[in-house]
């Protein structure tokens, strides 16, 4: 039970079913517990209803809310929850590395070593 | 005296020049516009003859709208005014066609000042302003046509990162899941599974490959592309990207290895020249047989540059393809037929965003040397 209170809590947001399936299979078997939202304003309601999370990723090109304004609203609403950006897109990508608040940048698609690496460097071990 | 003897002389010499000239017309007009003389040029252009026109006003060789804005007597005031006057317009002969007219009327005054007329020069300039009118036409349609150009190549950059975008995302996903499989998320996989997941994982990224090729080169032609330039070391870039390496150079029993890498800090924007070494490093690898060497080395330059080389025992270039392997899609003869040859076009570009330059020498059958510049910190 002390072991199971200690496993890091992750949100996936990411609209795509293929890809949020991809990423959490990916968590969890590194050994995090992974919620997944598919889109910006269920992310929101989950980040505001259960404060538990211990990371987030988020991709950037979302229905409803879009990624940056969510990345925004993320960063004020919860300072302490370091977000880990992911894009198939340069220059959205670019704009959210301008805007300096996430803690990790990666571009999709991305290989296993340097997911991991984002991971670890955001979220730490699990 | 000798100037009362030749008056005379000199006025018939001004005749005769008056009269033979045929391609202007010359005329006096009285202070209110009345033609008083008409020399053969006038009769030529105009079409009338001196005795049809000689006491009419010169106003009517004007277009009715010209006559209705009064622009007659305004030049005529103007040239009263300044001395003279030039214009340029449509004018009207006694036929009713027109032609376009290059104008100077000058003021004529007596000896104690008072104007007595006006003396009316004037060309037909029809042909050269059909020439200009055409040539206007011409470069409005080359306009259009440069306008429509640029919109087209917008919107081929704009399809191509579109494209690219959607490609990326279902290529993220089918990465992901080959990636899990290895990673053991469906527990061990047998041998034949195994074999076939890694030709599926080396096309995948043969195909991502080509998709972020095709994404730079559309951001690279629509001036998209922008370089995050930092202080970069040389020497860890190279060490890097040669580890990348070295598991693809051990299955293909290649030696690759950094030599002589001089540690100097180059303005650079640090993943472009991974991507650019990359590049270099994957082609040598891809053209180099079993049991050959590929080699990076770095030495400064004279011109505050670092050179950065990548050497192979591969098969070489052809003799007269060393400039187009670095045109887009050009591929050279070779035993290798993978690539769509955009890799050295993108690594050309990103070499020369960088303000360094790239250039190869080749033996057939020895190998290639890849060389690269890039400016110091300065």
């Amino acid at each position: 039970m002390a072991l199971q209170a200690t496993v890091k809590r992750l949100l996936v947001v990411e609209d795509d079913p293929d890809q949020s399936r991809a990423v959490r299979e990916r968590l969890e078997l590194y050994g995090y517990a992974v919620s997944c939202a598919q889109d910006g304003r269920i992310a929101m309601d989950l980040l505001q209803a259960e404060a538990a999370f211990d990371g987030v990723l988020l991709d950037l090109n979302l229905p409803q809310v879009p990624g940056l304004q969510l990345l925004a609203a993320t960063r004020q609403a919860l300072p302490h929850v370091p977000v880990l950006v992911m894009s198939a897109s340069s220059s959205r990508l670019q704009a959210a590395k301008q805007s300096n608040l996430a803690c990790g940048y990666i571009a999709k698609p991305f290989g296993t070593a340097q997911f991991k690496q984002a991971v670890q460097g955001c979220f730490g071990p699990a | 005296m000798e100037d009362d003897i030749n008056q005379p002389r000199d006025e018939q010499t001004f005749r005769l020049l008056f009269e033979s000239i045929q391609d202007y017309a010359i005329f006096v007009m009285n202070p209110d516009g009345i033609v008083k003389t008409w020399n053969p040029g006038a009769e030529m252009m105009k079409g009338y003859r001196a005795d049809e026109i000689v006491g009419q006003s010169f106003s009517r060789f004007y277009l009715s709208s010209d006559i209705e804005a009064g622009k007659p007597h305004m030049l005529l005031s103007h040239a009263a005014r300044a001395g003279r006057v030039t214009d340029e317009g449509w004018r009207v002969r006694k036929d009713g066609s027109h032609f376009w007219a290059s104008i100077v009327i000058t003021a004529l005054y007596d000896q104690q000042g008072a104007l007595t007329g006006y003396a009316k020069i004037t060309q037909d300039m029809t042909e050269r302003k059909q020439m200009e009118d055409e040539l206007q036409d011409t470069l409005f349609l080359l306009e259009q046509a440069n306008k429509k150009l640029e919109e087209l190549d917008q919107l081929k950059s704009l399809s191509i990162s579109v494209a690219t975008h959607e490609l990326r995302s279902p290529l993220t996903a089918v990465k992901a899941y080959i990636d899990n499989l290895f990673e053991g998320v469906a527990g061990e996989l047998p041998e034949k599974i195994v074999h076939y997941l890694t030709r599926i994982g080396y096309n995948t990224d043969r195909v991502i490959r080509l998709v972020n090729m095709l994404l730079d080169i559309s951001r690279i032609e629509a001036g998209h592309m922008h370089l995050e330039l930092d202080r970069v070391s040389v020497s860890e870039v190279i060490s890097d990207v040669v580890k990348d390496f070295e598991c693809m150079a051990r299955t293909r029993e290649i030696a690759i290895r950094a030599s002589a890498v001089m540690d100097a800090p180059v303005r650079a924007d640090r993943d472009r020249v991974e991507q650019v070494l990359h590049n270099l490093l994957h082609n040598a690898l891809k053209f180099t047989p079993p049991g050959g060497e590929v080699v990076v080395q770095s030495h400064l330059t004279e011109n505050e540059k670092v050179t950065i080389t990548v050497t192979d025992t591969g098969c070489g270039i052809p003799p007269g393809h060393e400039e187009k392997v670095f045109h887009k899609f050009h591929r050279a003869p070779s035993p290798v037929r993978e690539g769509a040859g955009l890799g050295l076009a993108v690594t050309k570009s990103l070499v020369e965003l960088h303000g360094g330059n790239i250039w190869v020498e080749s033996e057939p059958g020895r190998g290639s040397k890849f060389s690269f510049t890039l400016p110091l910190v300065a």
